[in-house]
């Protein structure tokens, strides 16, 4: 019976360690719904090089190296690099989007804005006068 | 031509510097060395789990990437010390798998005295783990080299490791005896005998407990 790769088993467990770039493609995955086989085609390489790719540092996107860092792994793994920037640059906002407070609606001038602009959609829909107006108009 | 060392040396010095591409040539460079020789310590200690074999390498290779001030280039040479990093892994994962298995046969112990009341169960189930308790605590005082100078070295030994790194699975102990065709019950009727004999035997070879 073959072994399993080593390094494969290292790439996936890399995606569960922020220390790796494995970490940030595996979440872009999530996110989108893909496999790697998907991932390695949008980045135009092999599976293969997806299990390089995950095993990379992360580059962080506050770094002011961050675009240098992308490109030397492009390079390294041959993968497309402006569709690396593209998806760290995606991850790192969703991410942002994640850790952003969710605004409180129990304040009750909020939450009646609310309630009134879903109402007042809803009254326009089925207000018979609108409608005979509408079709005397047209 | 550059020598290993060389190679060793630049590694790390970019993973110091946090290139982003040192991760994944040290990975390529040192997980399959690393893992070979986790390997065949683990084998030594009789353990044969390639799940924690791979875990130990994996995690060895992941913390010097996380640390790697960690290593002085000057002390020894870096596969080395990646090796002595893995197979200290293994080392407390096994003991960690120890304990928790310890802790699940408790647990399932106490839940057989309040569900059942079998007294006969119950003696038979404390007696074992007095039988283990009492083996392991014996094996952890006297040094590995006593033991190895009252077992023979072979399946005996290998049987005693397993013992000792808390291994209750009858199908390893088959597995090792070469009995791994025969029906269950008869495997742990087999290996039974076995284990008593090694524990005999330790007792006889002064083995204090």
């Amino acid at each position: 019976m073959s072994e399993k790769s080593i390094f494969a088993l290292a790439a996936r467990k890399a995606m569960s360690d922020p220390m790796f770039l494995g970490h940030d493609l595996y979440e872009y995955c999530v996110t989108n719904g893909l496999g790697l086989e998907a991932l390695s085609g949008e980045l135009n390489c092999s599976v293969a090089t997806i299990d390089k790719l995950f095993l990379c540092l992360r580059p962080i996107p506050e770094s002011s190296t961050f675009r240098k860092d992308v490109e030397r792994i492009s390079t390294h793994c041959g993968v497309d690099g402006q569709k690396l920037v593209e998806i760290l640059r995606e991850v790192d906002s969703v991410r942002g989007m994640r850790k952003a407070p969710i605004p409180k609606v129990s304040s009750h001038s909020g939450y009646s804005a609310l309630l009134m602009a879903a109402r007042d959609r809803r009254i326009r829909k089925t207000d018979p006068k609108r409608k005979l107006e509408r079709k005397k108009r047209q | 031509m550059v020598n290993a060392a060389e190679i060793e040396r630049e590694l790390h010095e970019r993973l110091l510097i946090r290139d982003p591409t040192a991760s994944e040539e040290v990975a390529s460079a040192f997980l399959e060395v690393v893992r070979k020789h986790v390997r065949i310590r683990a084998q030594v200690h009789g353990i044969f789990d390639p799940d924690l074999i791979n875990d130990a390498t994996v995690e060895a290779v992941f913390d010097y990437i996380r640390h790697p001030e960690k290593f002085t280039p000057g002390k020894s040479s870096l596969r080395t010390y990646l090796n002595l990093a893995a197979e200290r892994d293994l080392i407390n994962m096994v003991r960690k798998d120890r304990r928790r298995r310890r802790g699940e046969e408790l647990s399932a112990d106490v839940e057989l005295t309040v569900i059942s009341g079998n007294k006969e169960v119950d003696i038979q189930k404390i007696r074992r783990n007095l039988d283990d308790v009492f083996l392991d605590s014996a094996v952890r005082r006297e040094s590995f080299a006593k033991t190895a100078e009252i077992i023979r070295p072979g399946k005996d030994l290998d049987l005693v490791k397993m013992m000792m790194d808390g291994e209750r699975r009858t199908s390893a102990f088959a597995d090792v005896l070469g009995i791994g065709n025969l029906p269950a019950p008869e495997q742990r009727k087999i290996v039974k005998q076995h284990k008593d004999r090694l524990k005999q035997q330790l007792k006889r070879g002064g083995v204090r407990v």
